[in-house]
């Protein structure tokens, strides 16, 4: 168990660092160099001088990129350049928003998938079964920024229950999950579809096997043959789907934000790239993928907790 | 002897769709009796014992009766009465001890399952206390209640799945082809056990099977079944020594092939393999690093024109890896092979691997299934300078010698069957007109009578042709009948060579005579009468 | 019966879309390019058969072109991302256990680290929005697809023993990969290739309608979305219009991948013989 925790901790580390140089090195062949692209056409020389030494352009790049991640261990992003302030308090204010949306619309999908997946399974070939078959089809056929639309169509400007928009902040716990509910459903219903789809076939495999015909032999009911044996069978595969999915939920949250006019990561970033704030660019890009990896790494302990065959 | 039947099937009979899958079946089960269903794949034997346990697929319609003493047929049950019987008074243990096991689920736990489903114990510690003792009954006292199945061996599993069929003390026991893929020596330890649980708990037992040998000393009686149907039910003594349907005629005698006649070959070697030592190096998995592992140790085996040598040993012994080896698959770290005067290795030209090919054991594995058996059995001329003539009457010839038509040139795989796509891989090791074929567990997949016919035309191939053989198995009465040496495996190394029949009655090792006296044989025994 | 009757629909829902697609590479109702404040925001009528939208661009004709664009980008990626990932994937597989595959599978999972949507706010970030930056992002997001589906494909196949057979024969594993291998995992790519499609419709959409792909003049359904945000309120059909379309599209991929692949399937396809 050990040896394995290690090694998947090795694995992580390792795609971390390479994840940085990958990202250090795209950032640095932008056309001309950093300053100058940064500052746009019409900047004067002395201007992009100071930028140049501000970045420490005149360092060689192995400097450069272990100052950087040296910088980012210790949580000094550097500092924004349009914003002038730190780009670790930039991301913390986002990610206030970007983060609980993401983990809630997670928690829903999950919460929603497993038993409407057991359902399906259980109740194979009859409406429950064929209604998830099909809600899943549309759930990874719809665009979720649509379908938020759609939400806001209905609920904001059609019945008004809810405002359009907007982000009311953490001051009260309350109103600032009431601002990400709609968000959250948008995001999290076409992915509890599929994942209720991924469940409900991984049971039916399941069920297919050696061990379900033993486990009916000694005399348990389809029901209890599907609780204390298919489930957690069938839950490695789901794991993987849900690591997944939470890559997919991450650059979901960044695009929804836009529908929602929430102040999350995404705005941040697309407003790094229309300013061409690099620093801004870079050092959350590399957020994202961190999280990216951190999942996968959970996911991998998951396998291990459900699969004993993978402690050794 | 008087007993009122345990279980008793009348006139069952399965359909599935218009398809009658069984058909008018009667079988009466006898406490402290074991009554043997022989018959070959597709026969209906396992659909049996699925409709027994009312577990029949969906799409099955069982007719008749299964009646269980002191409750009535249980076709007459609704699913939750059914739920009750099993596992309480009707019990099973499956072939794949690797997969009849749940994986995740701690063998404790699987054991105590049935006790607590079934109500026969108060709580979980109690279940878990009750499985330990049985655990420890089946012969499993040094394994944890917290082991998980992948931690167990291929016969410990078997074990811990029999444990837990017989911890609620059912009254029938029911075993589906329980030791078919075990080893010799694992299997008929797990049969000295199943015999033993039958005797002191006064069990019945159902006992499933292909192998006419595995229940010449277990059953009290057999039932043959052929088709979906019963064609000869009778006491072991009577089926074994006077069958009365031809079938079971034919089976008996592709069962015990008799042994081939002493030859004496004195023509030219053709292979010399010497001291012969493949070590798969350590690796690395992240931070573990396995050792290295000694596959072959010093190696040496010869083998004339015209004859056929018998490879023997358990799984892992390194048989296959020889097999490889003598192919030139294996870089092999010290020693040498040689073929016809030519040295053997992994980047020996194509001209000279034509010399040795290879037929494997499984008939379905062995083909693309894209490709039309021409170019099946063409393969090994792609890499030689053949013509298109010559490769096209070359085909003919082979399928012809093999007892195939060369009509047959053009069909695919999957419209042959097992016996039949052996055929065709004999026909593509011929191809080249090698001196050697290896024939790797060859006929082991074949169901015994198709296996007879497969034996008859390699050993007439072998004369015309003057083949020499490698002949491995792990059944030893096929080797008997197959070989003029015999060479014994055991942990990558040669413990025993000699003449067939030398070897075979009068081994000099102790893992030979292991192997012999594990090994099922087809003799009537007369321990039977100790027994009644 | 079932897997017949979606291929034929998912089928046929892609092929009006493709037939659009490509109509609008000769003709459309009215060019997309010409902007016009008097015909803004008109409801629909025989001259605009779905309505204009607020730069009076007939809908229509919008919307054929953003199908073609995002056919375009999404085929594009498939080809990148097969090109690259299926000889990968054949190569991890022929080298399994050794340096080589380890490797491959390690680059493979770096990959997975960086969502099709960071791709491409880096390249964006550094060269600006383009349609050939969505196409690069899509793309590579599809290598590692593409060198799982085919790996895992071939795995099992190297263990049977035709292949063993043709090494006896003395094929090298190069060979054996292309005649052995690789067919007999068509089925599967060919699968794949129908739900990256269907995927890559989508990412094109979620990054047009951000901008971080085919940027203005050139007409895609997402930034149809992106532009029709503002006006939510007064035109709602201007919403519904583009979403519906990318979605009947993905639909229709889907159950013609779904379709294809229980036909291709020979385990499925054993039961019907």
């Amino acid at each position: 168990m050990l040896t394995y925790f290690l090694n998947r901790a090795l694995a992580m580390i390792l795609s971390l660092a390479v994840a940085s140089v990958v990202i250090f090195c795209l950032i640095e062949v932008v056309p001309g160099d950093p300053a100058s692209f940064m500052l746009g056409l019409n900047a004067t020389d002395a201007a992009v001088a100071n930028l140049r030494a501000e970045l420490g352009l005149n360092q060689s790049g192995l400097a450069r990129y272990l100052a950087w991640v040296g910088g980012m261990v210790q949580g000094d992003f550097g500092i924004s350049y349009t914003y002038r302030v730190p780009v670790s308090e930039l991301i913390q204010d986002r990610l206030a928003v970007s983060l609980p949306l993401a983990i809630y619309a997670l928690l829903l999908s999950t919460a929603l998938a497993i038993p409407i997946g057991v359902l399906a399974a259980a109740k194979r070939g009859a409406w429950p079964d064929l209604g998830v078959m099909a809600a899943a089809q549309l759930g990874i056929a719809i665009p979720n920024f649509w379908f938020a639309m759609l939400l806001v169509l209905l609920f904001a400007v059609k019945l008004q229950w809810v405002s359009a928009g907007g982000f009311a902040g953490w001051d009260s716990f309350g109103a600032g999950v009431a601002s990400l509910t709609l968000p959250a459903i948008a995001l999290a219903l076409p992915q509890a579809a599929i994942l209720a789809r991924v469940l409900r076939s991984a049971l039916l495999e399941t069920l297919e096997q050696d061990y379900i015909r033993t486990a009916r032999a000694k005399g348990l009911t389809r029901r209890q043959t599907l609780w204390r044996h298919a489930l957690r069978n069938a839950g490695i595969p789901v794991m993987t789907i849900l690591g997944l999915q939470f890559s997919f939920l991450l650059a979901g949250a960044i695009i929804i934000e836009n529908v929602f006019f929430l102040p999350g990561l995404g705005r941040l970033i697309f407003q790094g790239i229309t300013q061409r704030d690099l620093i801004v660019v870079e050092s959350v890009t590399m957020l994202l993928v961190f999280a990216v990896i951190l999942v996968t790494f959970l996911v991998d302990l998951a396998y291990a907790a459900l699969d004993p065959r993978l402690r050794r | 002897m008087s007993q009122d039947a345990r279980l008793t099937l009348v006139h069952l009979s399965v359909s599935i769709g218009a398809k009658r899958v069984l058909d008018d079946i009667s079988i009466k089960l006898l406490p402290h009796r074991i009554t043997a269903l022989v018959g070959e794949s597709g026969s209906g034997k396992s659909m049996t014992a699925l409709a027994v346990m009312g577990l029949l697929p969906q799409g099955a319609v069982a007719t008749g009766a299964v009646q269980l003493h002191g409750t009535g047929d249980l076709l007459a049950l609704r699913e939750a009465a059914l739920c009750a019987i099993r596992g309480r008074k009707i019990a099973m243990i499956f072939q794949e001890p690797m997969t009849a096991l749940n994986p995740v689920m701690q063998i404790g736990a699987q054991v105590a399952e049935a006790l607590l489903v079934h109500g026969l114990a108060e709580n979980r510690r109690e279940a878990m206390a009750q499985a330990r003792a049985v655990l420890d009954r089946v012969g499993l006292s040094q394994i944890g209640l917290d082991r998980y199945p992948h931690e167990l061996s291929g016969g410990q599993r078997q074990r811990a799945a029999i444990a837990a069929a017989i911890a609620p003390a059912p009254d029938i026991l029911i075993a589906d082809e329980a030791t078919t893929a075990l080893d010799v020596t694992t299997q008929s330890e797990i049969l000295d056990l199943l015999r033993q649980l039958v005797r002191e708990d006064g069990m019945s037992m159902l006992l499933i099977t292909h192998d006419l040998a595995v229940v010449a000393d277990m059953a009290d009686e057999i039932a043959v079944l052929a088709a979906g149907k019963i064609v000869e039910a009778a006491p072991t003594t009577n089926i074994l020594q006077a069958p009365q349907h031809p079938y079971t005629q034919t089976l008996l005698a592709a069962a015990s092939p008799a042994p081939r006649a002493k030859r004496v070959i004195e023509r030219e070697v053709v292979l010399q393999a010497s001291d012969v030592t493949r070590i798969y190096p350590a690796r690395r998995r992240g931070l573990r690093r396995s050792p290295p592992m000694v596959a072959l140790k010093n190696v040496s085996l010869t083998l004339r024109r015209g004859e056929c040598l018998g490879l023997v040993g358990g799984s892992g012994c390194g048989k296959s890896t020889l097999a490889r080896a003598l192919l030139g698959l294996e870089e092999i770290q010290s020693g040498a092979i040689d073929i016809t005067g030519r040295a053997v290795s992994p980047n020996m030209s194509p001209a000279d691997r034509r010399r040795i090919s290879i037929v494997f054991q499984d008939p379905y594995g062995s083909f693309n299934p894209r490709w039309p058996v021409k170019r099946i059995i063409a393969e090994p001329l792609d890499l030689i300078a053949v013509s298109e003539e010559s490769r096209a009457s070359r085909v003919e010839t082979a399928l012809v010698q093999v007892g195939l038509s060369p009509e047959d040139a053009q069909k695919f795989p999957h419209q042959f069957s097992g016996g039949q796509r052996q055929r065709i891989a004999i026909a593509r090791a011929l191809i080249t007109k090698p001196d050697i074929l290896v024939l790797d567990e060859a006929v082991s997949a074949l169901d015994v009578s198709v296996r007879a016919r497969v034996l008859d035309l390699l050993k007439s191939l072998q004369e015309d042709l003057q083949l020499s053989y490698i002949f491995i198995t792990h059944d030893l009465s096929v080797v008997a009948h197959m070989a003029d040496r015999i060479a014994v495996m055991q942990a990558g190394q040669i413990v025993e060579t000699g003449p067939a029949a030398e070897l075979l009655t009068n081994p000099k090792q102790q893992y030979t005579q292991n192997l012999l006296k594990a090994a099922p044989r087809l003799t009537v025994p007369m321990r039977r009468k100790e027994r009644t | 019966m079932k897997t017949q009757r979606s291929l034929f629909i998912g089928g046929a829902i892609s092929l009006v879309f493709l037939m659009l697609a490509a109509l609008s590479l000769f003709w459309v109702p009215h060019e997309v390019t010409s902007l016009s404040i008097a015909a803004r925001l008109q409801g629909p009528s025989t001259t605009y058969l779905l309505g204009t939208d607020q730069f009076g661009r007939d809908i229509l004709s919008l919307l054929m072109v953003g199908a073609q664009t995002s056919i375009a980008v999404a085929v594009a990626a498939i080809g990148i991302g097969a090109g690259i990932g299926v000889p990968l994937g054949l190569l991890a597989a022929a080298h399994h256990g050794r340096i080589g595959d380890e490797v491959i599978m390690r680059g493979n999972d770096l990959i997975f680290a960086f969502p099709a949507l960071v791709i491409a706010i880096l390249i964006t970030a550094t060269y600006g929005p383009s349609a050939f930056n969505a196409i690069l992002a899509i793309g590579i997001f599809n290598i590692p697809v593409f060198a799982r589906v085919t790996r895992a494909g071939a795995l099992p196949i190297w263990t049977l023993d035709y292949i063993m057979a043709a090494k006896v024969a003395g094929k090298s594993k190069f060979r054996i990969s292309l005649e052995h291998i690789l067919p007999n995992i068509l089925n599967l790519i060919i699968v794949q290739a129908t739900i990256q499609f269907s995927l890559g419709i989508l990412a094109e959409a979620a990054l047009s309608y951000v901008g971080l792909g085919a940027q203005p003049p050139t007409p895609s359904w997402g930034r149809m979305l992106a532009e029709a945000q503002t006006m939510i309120y007064s035109h709602p059909m201007l919403a519904v219009l583009p979403g519906a379309c990318i979605m009947a599209l993905v639909l229709g991929l889907n159950l013609a991948g779904d379709g294809l692949r229980d036909h291709l399937d020979p385990r499925l396809r054993q039961v019907v013989k």
